[in-house]
Parts: structure tokens; C-alpha cells; sequence
């Protein structure tokens, strides 16, 4: 029985001792692992003096050895409490402090256990010791007990504080410690106590194994290693252990080198066996690693994938919407569906130094808030003030903030309790809001609010949305600005378009009076008038005309520089348009006693798609213009086709021309030359028109003149097979040419539709 | 004349223009009835069977364009040549009143009463030329 006792009680102390050599082995840079090493060698000291005194020395030595031994218990327990501070994680900053403090009491403790105050001496029966307390034995039992309690309430925390693997850990090193407790207070207290016997008290290795198991487990676990391993090295280090042992203790020295050879041999192949198991459990744990990086890879795949959908999704409303509040509408609803536990999102915007509620995505509850703060978002508007809430605040530091409490972003101005139950309805747990910005500078807040805590997960994406948001809502807005700027422009077009139109109607009103009465008094079908006074009746007439057509003028000029003249193609023959001109002003050459003649080959030029009315009008403004100005001599208009590519047409005249430095002016607006002999000045915009209706077929006009040598005015257009598909400042009409009505084929310009038949 | 005794029916909201059109019409033979404004126009257009309507645009209530409109939809009416009498000089009416089935359009500064009374003539004649055909709107 007592050598049964006496191999357990070894087998035990070298397997803890193998125990600490291991973790120290494994991992010997961390300081965990040095606090535990010195606690398992405190123990194993302290056990190894409780297997000591099992043996009969001298009286003295066996006191001292007691004495030894409960020191050393105030040692284990010390090591115990500061091993348990730092494992399995550091649970306060003043680790260190705390450990210097408990030596004081520990000191104490190991002082008095080595004096007689603790044990006063001891009675021997067989192998078991009674002890005969002194007075400090209560003192000793208390502080420990104390001391141990202590490191209870510790590991208590570690297990609370700790998460995942560390809990895990946490949970170990207590149950070791409990077993071992347990087993202790049983084994050297309670048996001994009530069956007045201490034969239990010599396993107290065997319990103080388990408490060693545990922890190293604990700590190793933490560093990935299997049980396997752990199982093999203790299995391994113990019969070699125990084979030395018994070489040492084996009879003459033949038997001792046999025995020591064998524990050598067992030794290697203990170490093969060792190795082979670490190399399986590191390809092992290569593969858990490479499965995990998938994994993580996998995972994190996924949730790129779905930050991309997301994202996407968002982009679509945004290039899909230009209409500002619809669309941060809709991106507020689109929340709820892409962002794991989202329960919707806030947004607000800064408007002339205020941050105003704007939208809040709609869900089944919704509703029920917005009603809560009395339907319009829009009247929440105040100044930006740090202190008045978070979102006050994110605008501010412009950096995202979260918080567990709604009403930390909403009150002010939303009432405590409000605010309190409005998160209690959409069972919000965490909210986080985000700075929009705009060219650096926040213009908004989003917020955005999680029923669960997962705020850290979604950060990324929910600050790509916000920045998205940041993006479209800078560019909605600049939309909806450009928007109003050309609505303006369009109204303001318009109302000049209409102030043109009325403004040519009521020039034109009285002046249709004027002409109309003088004509009908000049036709004579009232009665005859007096020569003197027909003749003034008649400059009269040819100023209301002028007048007319400087209206007709002006409204032209209006509208080109608007782009909004109107051009209709029709096939034409330049000639019969050259023909019915000269036709029509005929009777002004005749007046003035100057020949006028067409020179031009009907078959020679080909027809061209052009504007009939307005190539008719250059050719009255160049005619006209001839007229004016040549008093002998008289004028020719020629009409030839250029290269097969275009057709020209000239006016040539034989009046006294224009000096070359005049001539670059004419064809700009209101640009008159001034001729001291003209009769009348004209508008100055016949020239200008007449460019710009050539302009329009993409031709050009010219002056060919020198003082005294008469000029000659010329325009050239291209020959076109059809109506061109649309005409650059101007817009286009259909261009089917009409039956009747073409002016190339009226009398005298005056549209008079041919009689049927 | 062939055309004289027939009814002008005059519409313009300028009293000036209506007494110097109506002078000289009268001149030329044609009984002249006025109208002085788009509602006016369409009562005696239904009422007084006018054989030719000289029409301004722009009027006060109902404006020349849509009285013309409605003129062509009335079976009473509609056969009646209008001849769009304006001082409005933009393309754009021009064409509405072609297409709504104007037989003319004539710019008042630039057709003297005269000329306004050939015009009539013109209109006259092509209606008389093909009785059985009402004046069809131009597409």
C-alpha cells in the first residue's frame, strides 16, 4: 500500500513537473507561460516536502520539512494568483501593482509558517503526520483560504470577460482549479476531520494533477496544439521519467545501465514517435489553415459580391433618377433589403447654414414615426451646432459616429422619451452616422440604424453607400440646377419669341392703316387728288414701306441670331428666282432710267434643293441694293453654275462703289456706308440677312468693288439632290415642295394662288 | 362683277383697320358685315351666311386661329372661304392657318387694300370653280 502511495505520489509530481516543462518548451516567450512554470514548480516542491515527510527522519528535520511545506503552500497559492491575473488575457492595467501587493500578506504568510507560530510540532503515526497547530495555524488557514478565494473571483472574471477561445481557456484553468480544490478540501480536510484519519492526505499530487492538466491543456490550446500531442510528449516524457527512476534506484550498476540503456532507447523511439505525431498534426493543421483561408476567402468573396450588388443597385437608382428626393428616397428604401440588419436609414441635409430632416426610408414603421414628429421632415431645421446632437456633431468633425441611443442624434429636437420610443418600435440596438460630402466640405448626414449589433461588419459598405449618396446627391442637385437654369432660359426665349411676335403685330397694326389709307388715296378710285399733294402722299406711302419692311427686317435678324428661323427646302431654278425679282423691280430701274438684264442660261444651271423664299430675298437685297445706288448705267444679274458642284449668283452694277476699307463692314449688322448723295439710307440689315440666309446652305457671299468702279455682289450656294436632314441655326421644315404657292412661280411676289383649271 | 352684292364678312378687333377695310370693300361692291372680335365672328359667320370671311389673329376671347378651327368644323361653315387677314408676320401662323384650311394668308402692312380686294376675287373664283368641293385643309 505505502509503495503504491509512494509510485503515485512521483508519478504524479514528475508528470505536473513534464507538464511545466512542456508549456515552458512550447512556448517560453510568453510570460504566461514563465508564471506558470514557476507554479508548477512551487507545486511540485510543495508536493514533493508532503512526500518527504511520509519517510521517518529525525524529529527536527521532519518539523522543518512541515514547516517547509506550508510556506511553500503560501508560495503556490501566491503563484496560483498571479498566474490567473494575466491568463488567459490581461484583465487590468495594474497587473504588476496588484502582484507586489499580495506578497506583502504571501511574505507574511511563508514568515510565520517557518517559525513556530504556524505549526508548533507534530505527532508521527506510521507514515501520516498529525499536526499540533500554535496559534497561528487559524491565521495561516484563513489567509489562504482567502488568497484562494480570491483567485476564484479572478478566473470568475476571466470567464465573463472572455470570449471564443479565451473563454474556453478561462473555463479550464477553473475547473482544474475547482477539481482540485474539491479534491484537497475532501481528501486533507473533510476525511480527516470526520473519520479522524489522513490517510487521504497522501494523494494530494493526484488532485494537483488534475489542476496542472487543466491548465496546461488551457494554455496549449491556446497555441492550436491537439490533445494528441499533449497526450503522446506527457505519455513519453513519463516513462522515461519513470525508467530513469527506477535505474537509479535499481540494485548494482549492471542492472542500472540495462535499465538506463532501455529508458535511452524508449527515450528515442519516445522522441520518433513525438515527431511523427507533430509532423502529421502540422500537415494537419496546414490543411485546417488552408480550409480556413478559403473560408475567410470565401466568406469574404461573398460579402464583396454583395457589397457589389449592392452597390449597383444603388447606382441604378442613382443614374436611373435625376429628380433629387425621389431618388434619395429610393435609396433609402433599397437599406432594409441590401444591409444585413438595417432597419432603414435618416438622411439630412445642410441648407443655408441649417441641417434639415430630408427623407427616411420607408418600412412597416415609417409611417408611424413620421407621424410621431408630426408629418413634415422638412420643418427639423436648425443651425449646425456641435452640442446640439450626433448629427449636429458628424457634420461638424466630419467623421462617422455611433451610438446605441437614437436619442443621442435626434434630441434635440426630438423629445428623450420620444426618441427612446421610437427605437424601441424599429427595435433598433445601434446606429452609425456618416459626413456626405461635396467637394470635401459636408453638405449631410445619412444614418444609418441596425436592429442588431453589426455596425463594425457594415461600415465599409454602408460608407460606400454614403459616399454614393454623397456623389448622386451632388449631382442630382447640380441636374436639378441646370434643370431650372434652362427651364428659365426656355421661358425666357419664349417670352422674347412672343414679345417679337407681339411687337411686329402692333407695329404693324397702325402701320397696315397708314399704307392702306394712302394707297386707296393714291389708286384715286375715292376721287382725284391734287398732283402736289399726291406726290407727298406718295413719300409718304414709300416710308410706311420702309417701315415695314425694317419690321420685317428687325424680326428676321431676331430670329437668326435665335436659331429659330425657319427654313422649308423646295427644288429651284436660280434663274426663274433671278426672273421674277428682276420682274418684280422693274418698274425702279424704269423709274430711274437705268437698264437692268439677266444674263444667264436656263439649261446651264442645274436645279437645287434651297430655301426659295430666302435665296429669293438675297436676290432682292443685292438688286435693291444695285438700284440704289447707280443713277446711270444700270445693272446685271448673272446666274452660272461652278464647277457642277454650285450655282452663283452676281449683281453687277455700274454705280460708283465701295471703298475696299467699307467693304469688310458690310455684311455685319446695322452697317451703313455712308454716301453723301443717297436718297434714303436703308435699314443696314439687308446685307447682314442676306449673309446669314446664305449661311444657312452652306454657301457664301462677297463684294467685288473699287471706289468709282461700280461693284458686284455675288452668292454662292452648293447644289443639292434633296432637302438637307436638318440645318445648323435654323430650324428645319418639311421641304415638299407645294403645287402652287412656290414664290419662284408668283407674280410679283405676292402670293396669289393660281386660279384652279 | 360676278362678285359684287356677295357678303364680306370682316372680322378684326381694330376699329381703325375694320372701317378702312369695310370702306374700301364697300367701294368694290361687297357687302360688308363686321365682327370685332373671335366670339363675335363665329355667331355671324353661323348667322348672316357670309360668302367670304377675312379673318385677323390675334383678337381678344377667342383668337383667329381657333375661330377658324371651329368655323371648319361646322357643317354651316365650313365651306366658306377664310382668308387669314393678319398683322402677325411669323412663319408659324402662317402655316397653322394653311393647315387648318385658310385659302390665304395675307400680312396687312404688306397688302394694300387693293391688293387685298384681288385676293378676294382669287378666293371667290376658286370656290365658284369647283362648287361641289368644300375648301380642302392643305396636309
Amino acid at each position: 500500500m505505502d509503495k503504491l502511495i509512494n509510485l503515485l505520489n512521483v508519478v504524479s509530481i514528475l508528470i505536473i513537473l513534464a507538464l511545466g516543462l512542456l508549456v515552458i518548451l512550447r512556448s517560453n516567450k510568453d510570460p504566461n507561460s514563465k508564471k506558470f512554470f514557476l507554479f508548477v514548480v512551487s507545486l511540485a516542491l510543495w508536493l514533493s516536502t508532503g512526500f518527504l515527510l511520509r519517510f521517518t527522519w529525525n524529529y527536527d528535520l521532519s518539523l522543518f520539512v512541515l514547516r517547509l511545506n506550508y510556506a511553500l503552500t503560501g508560495i503556490v497559492v501566491y503563484s496560483l494568483f498571479v498566474f490567473s491575473l494575466g491568463f488567459p488575457q490581461k484583465l487590468w492595467q495594474k497587473n504588476t501593482a496588484y502582484s507586489l501587493t499580495m506578497l506583502v500578506p504571501t511574505l507574511l504568510v511563508v514568515g510565520i509558517s517557518l517559525s513556530n507560530a504556524v505549526v508548533a510540532g507534530f505527532t508521527r503515526d506510521g507514515s501520516i503526520i498529525n499536526v499540533v497547530p500554535s496559534w497561528g495555524f487559524v491565521v495561516f488557514m484563513v489567509s489562504i483560504i482567502l488568497q484562494l478565494l480570491l483567485v476564484f473571483n479572478i478566473l470568475l472574471r476571466q470567464y465573463r470577460n472572455s470570449e471564443g477561445i479565451l473563454r474556453a481557456q478561462a473555463l479550464f484553468l477553473f475547473l482544474g482549479i475547482t477539481l482540485a480544490a474539491v479534491f484537497a478540501l475532501v481528501a486533507d480536510l473533510l476525511i480527516p476531520l470526520i473519520f479522524k484519519t489522513f490517510i487521504t492526505a497522501n494523494f494530494d499530487a493526484i488532485w494537483m494533477f488534475f489542476l496542472v492538466g487543466f491548465c496546461t491543456y488551457a494554455i496549449l490550446k491556446h497555441h492550436l496544439l491537439s490533445v494528441k500531442v499533449i497526450t503522446t510528449e506527457s505519455m513519453v516524457v513519463i516513462i522515461v521519467m519513470v525508467l530513469v527512476v527506477q535505474a537509479f534506484l535499481s540494485q548494482g550498476w549492471t542492472e542500472g545501465v540495462l535499465r538506463g540503456g532501455f529508458a535511452m532507447v524508449v527515450a528515442y523511439f519516445g522522441f520518433l514517435l513525438i515527431r511523427s505525431v507533430l509532423e502529421e498534426i502540422d500537415r494537419r493543421q496546414q490543411i485546417e489553415k488552408l480550409a480556413k483561408e478559403r473560408q475567410e476567402a470565401l466568406v469574404e468573396l461573398e460579402q464583396r459580391n454583395k457589397n457589389l450588388a449592392t452597390l449597383q443597385r444603388i447606382s441604378e437608382v442613382v443614374l436611373n433618377e435625376s429628380d433629387m428626393k425621389v431618388m434619395a428616397q429610393k435609396i433609402l428604401d433599397e437599406l432594409p433589403k441590401q444591409l444585413e440588419a438595417c432597419a432603414g436609414g435618416f438622411l439630412s441635409i445642410v441648407k443655408d447654414g441649417n441641417l434639415v430632416a430630408y427623407a427616411i426610408s420607408s418600412n412597416e414603421f415609417s409611417e408611424k414615426i413620421v407621424s410621431m414628429v408630426g408629418g413634415d421632415l422638412e420643418k427639423y431645421s436648425f443651425p449646425i451646432k456641435k452640442e446640439y446632437n450626433l448629427l449636429h456633431q458628424v457634420v461638424v468633425e466630419k467623421k462617422p459616429i455611433s451610438s446605441e441611443n437614437l436619442s443621442d442624434f435626434i434630441s434635440p429636437p426630438i423629445d428623450k422619451p420620444l426618441a427612446m420610443t421610437m427605437q424601441k418600435i424599429i427595435g433598433a440596438r445601434e446606429m452609425e452616422a456618416f459626413p456626405l460630402y461635396a467637394g470635401g466640405e459636408p453638405f449631410g448626414t445619412m444614418l444609418f440604424i441596425y436592429r442588431h449589433p453589426v455596425r463594425q461588419r457594415n461600415e465599409n459598405i454602408a460608407r460606400a453607400i454614403a459616399d454614393d449618396m454623397s456623389l448622386a446627391i451632388q449631382r442630382a442637385s447640380a441636374f436639378q440646377k441646370l434643370k431650372d437654369a434652362n427651364e428659365y432660359l426656355a421661358q425666357l426665349d419664349k417670352m422674347k419669341d412672343e414679345f417679337i411676335s407681339m411687337a411686329s403685330h402692333e407695329l404693324n397694326t397702325p402701320l397696315a392703316a397708314i399704307e392702306g389709307y394712302l394707297s386707296m388715296v393714291l389708286d384715286e378710285g375715292m376721287g382725284k387728288v391734287d398732283p402736289k399733294a399726291k406726290e407727298y402722299l406718295g413719300r409718304a406711302y414709300e416710308s410706311s414701306k420702309r417701315l415695314a419692311e425694317l419690321i420685317l427686317d428687325l424680326l428676321n435678324v431676331s430670329r437668326i441670331e435665335q436659331g429659330r428661323l425657319k427654313v422649308k427646302f423646295a427644288e429651284t431654278n436660280l434663274v426663274d428666282l433671278a426672273q421674277s425679282v428682276i420682274h418684280e423691280l422693274q418698274i425702279k430701274a424704269d423709274s430711274k432710267k437705268i437698264y437692268m438684264k439677266l444674263e444667264a442660261n436656263k439649261k446651264d444651271v442645274p436645279n437645287t434643293w434651297c430655301d426659295t423664299d430666302r435665296i429669293r430675298e438675297v436676290f432682292v437685297n443685292f438688286v435693291g441694293n444695285a438700284l440704289k445706288f447707280t443713277e446711270k448705267g444700270g445693272v446685271t444679274v448673272r446666274v452660272e453654275k461652278v464647277d457642277g458642284k454650285a450655282v452663283r449668283g452676281t449683281v453687277t452694277d455700274t454705280g460708283r462703289g465701295i471703298a475696299k476699307v467699307d467693304q469688310k463692314k458690310l455684311f455685319q449688322k446695322f452697317s451703313q456706308i455712308k454716301r453723301e448723295t443717297d436718297e434714303h439710307q436703308g435699314t443696314g440689315l439687308g446685307l447682314y440677312i442676306s449673309k446669314n440666309f446664305v449661311d444657312l446652305h452652306k454657301g457664301r457671299v462677297w463684294v467685288d468693288s473699287d471706289e468709282g468702279k461700280g461693284a458686284t455682289f455675288g452668292f454662292e450656294i452648293p447644289v443639292l439632290k434633296a432637302a438637307p436632314k436638318e440645318v445648323e441655326g435654323a430650324m428645319l421644315e418639311d421641304g415638299a415642295p407645294k403645287a402652287s404657292g412656290s414664290p419662284a412661280a408668283t407674280d410679283g411676289g405676292h402670293q396669289v394662288p393660281k386660279a384652279a383649271g | 362683277m360676278t362678285d359684287s352684292f356677295k357678303t364680306v364678312l370682316l372680322v378684326d378687333d381694330d376699329l381703325t383697320l375694320r372701317e378702312m377695310y369695310a370702306e374700301r370693300f364697300k367701294a368694290e361692291g361687297f357687302t360688308v358685315d363686321t365682327a370685332h372680335d373671335g366670339e363675335d365672328a363665329l355667331v355671324k359667320a353661323g348667322q348672316d351666311n357670309p360668302n367670304i370671311i377675312l379673318l385677323d389673329i390675334m383678337m381678344p376671347k377667342i383668337n383667329g386661329l381657333d375661330v377658324l378651327k371651329k368655323l371648319k368644323e361646322q357643317p354651316e361653315t365650313k365651306d366658306i372661304p377664310v382668308i387669314v387677314l393678319t398683322a402677325l408676320i411669323q412663319d408659324r401662323e402662317r402655316e397653322e392657318a394653311t393647315k387648318l384650311g385658310a385659302v390665304d394668308y395675307v400680312v396687312k402692312s404688306e397688302t394694300m387694300p387693293g391688293e387685298v380686294i384681288e385676293k378676294i376675287h382669287h378666293a371667290l373664283d376658286d370656290t365658284a370653280a369647283k362648287p361641289e368641293t368644300p375648301a380642302a385643309p392643305a396636309n
